[in-house]
C-alpha cells in the first residue's frame, strides 16, 4: 500500500472514507525528506519537529484543492520551506533588536547544546559557515551539496530562475571554502 | 578539508528513535485538535452577531407595538400601506377617506335630535333627491 503514486494517494484522498488512511501514507513518504529539508534551516529537532507537523496540518487544508500545476513534491517542500523562514522571522521579531547575524549565532549556541547534533569540529565549522551565508544562498546550498537536488526543481521551489540558482550555489560554495580556510579546518 | 568537495558529506543531525513511525499519528492528532478548536470556536464568534440581530429584532417588536397603540383604530388599515398607493389606487383612498369622514359625521349628529335635523334641511331647501343623491 506504501508504493501509490502520488496520484493513486490524491485519489484515495477524495474518498471522504480514505482521506485519514491516504494522508497517512502522504506524511509516511514524504516526512524524512521534509523533515530534513527544515532541519537544516532551523538546525534544532524541537523546532523542526514543531514546523514539520505545522507543513502537513497546511498540506492537509490545501490538498482539496491541489492541482497539478506543480509537483506534489515540490509543493510540500515550498510549504516546508516558507514555514521554516517565518519561523526564524518570527524567533527575530521576538528577540526584537537582534540583527540576522545575532539570531544566527542564536541558532549556532542552540545547535552545540542539542543533544540530536552528533557532529565533529569540522561539522561543526561548516554548519557556522553555512549560518553566515545569506538566506538565498543559505538554502540554495543546502538543498544542493546535502540533497543533491536537482536546479529545476530548485527553480520550482524557490520560484527563481536555473541560471540564478547557479551562480548562487558557486557563490556559496566559493564564502564557505574561504571561510573554513579561515578557520583552518 | 579546505575544499568542499573532500568533505564528508554525512549529517551530524540525530533524530530521536521511533520519531518518523509516530509522526503520521501525531499528525493526524493535531488535525483533530484543530478540527475541533475551530468548532468551538465559531459559536463565541457568532455571539456578538446574534446579541445584535437579536436586539434589532427586539427594537422593532417595540417600536410595532408603540405606533400599533399611538395611531386611532379608526385610520388604521392594514391593507394599505404608503409604498401601495398609486394612481389606480387614488379611488379606494378616496372612498376610504368617505368612510372616514362619515362615521365622523354620524358621531357628530348621535347629539342632534331628529326634529333639528328637519328643520335644519328645510331652512336650507334640501330636497328629498340631493339628500338620496349623497347618500
Amino acid at each position: 500500500m506504501n508504493n501509490l503514486s502520488d496520484e493513486e494517494i490524491l485519489q484515495l484522498f477524495q474518498d471522504k472514507k480514505m482521506q485519514s488512511k491516504a494522508f497517512a501514507m502522504l506524511v509516511q513518504k514524504y516526512q524524512e525528506r521534509l523533515y530534513w529539508q527544515i532541519r537544516k534551516i532551523v538546525l534544532s529537532h524541537e523546532d523542526t519537529d514543531d514546523i514539520l507537523q505545522n507543513t502537513f496540518v497546511k498540506v492537509w487544508k490545501g490538498l482539496q484543492n491541489f492541482r497539478y500545476d506543480s509537483q506534489l513534491f515540490t509543493w510540500m517542500f515550498r510549504i516546508a520551506t516558507n514555514e521554516s523562514l517565518t519561523f526564524l522571522k518570527e524567533k527575530q521579531k521576538k528577540h526584537l533588536g537582534y540583527s540576522n547575524g545575532e539570531v544566527e549565532e542564536m541558532l549556532l549556541a542552540n545547535l552545540e547544546s542539542d543533544e540530536y547534533f552528533d557532529g565533529d569540529k569540522a561539522q561543526l565549522e561548516l554548519q557556522k559557515a553555512i549560518l553566515k551565508l545569506p538566506e538565498k544562498q543559505r538554502l540554495v546550498f543546502n538543498m544542493k551539496y546535502f540533497d543533491d537536488l536537482k536546479y529545476t526543481e530548485m527553480s520550482e521551489i524557490l520560484d527563481t530562475s536555473v541560471g540564478a540558482l547557479k551562480a548562487s550555489y558557486h557563490h556559496a560554495t566559493k564564502k564557505i571554502e574561504t571561510l573554513l580556510k579561515l578557520n583552518e579546518v | 578539508m579546505k575544499d568542499l568537495s573532500n568533505k564528508k558529506k554525512e549529517s551530524p543531525f540525530k533524530v530521536p528513535e521511533d520519531y518518523f513511525e509516530n509522526l503520521a499519528d501525531l499528525v493526524q492528532e493535531r488535525i483533530k485538535t484543530e478540527k475541533t478548536s475551530k468548532e468551538k470556536k465559531i459559536i463565541p464568534m457568532l455571539k456578538p452577531y446574534l446579541w445584535m440581530a437579536a436586539s434589532i429584532f427586539g427594537l422593532v417588536f417595540i417600536a410595532k407595538i408603540i405606533l400599533t397603540n399611538a395611531v386611532p383604530s379608526e385610520f388604521r388599515n392594514p391593507k394599505i400601506s404608503q409604498t401601495e398607493v398609486s394612481v389606480k389606487d387614488t379611488p379606494n383612498v378616496v372612498s376610504n377617506a368617505d368612510s372616514a369622514n362619515s362615521i365622523w359625521i354620524k358621531d357628530a349628529l348621535s347629539d342632534t335630535s331628529s326634529d333639528e335635523i328637519i328643520e335644519y334641511l328645510s331652512d336650507y331647501d334640501i330636497d328629498s333627491e340631493t339628500l338620496l343623491a349623497n347618500l
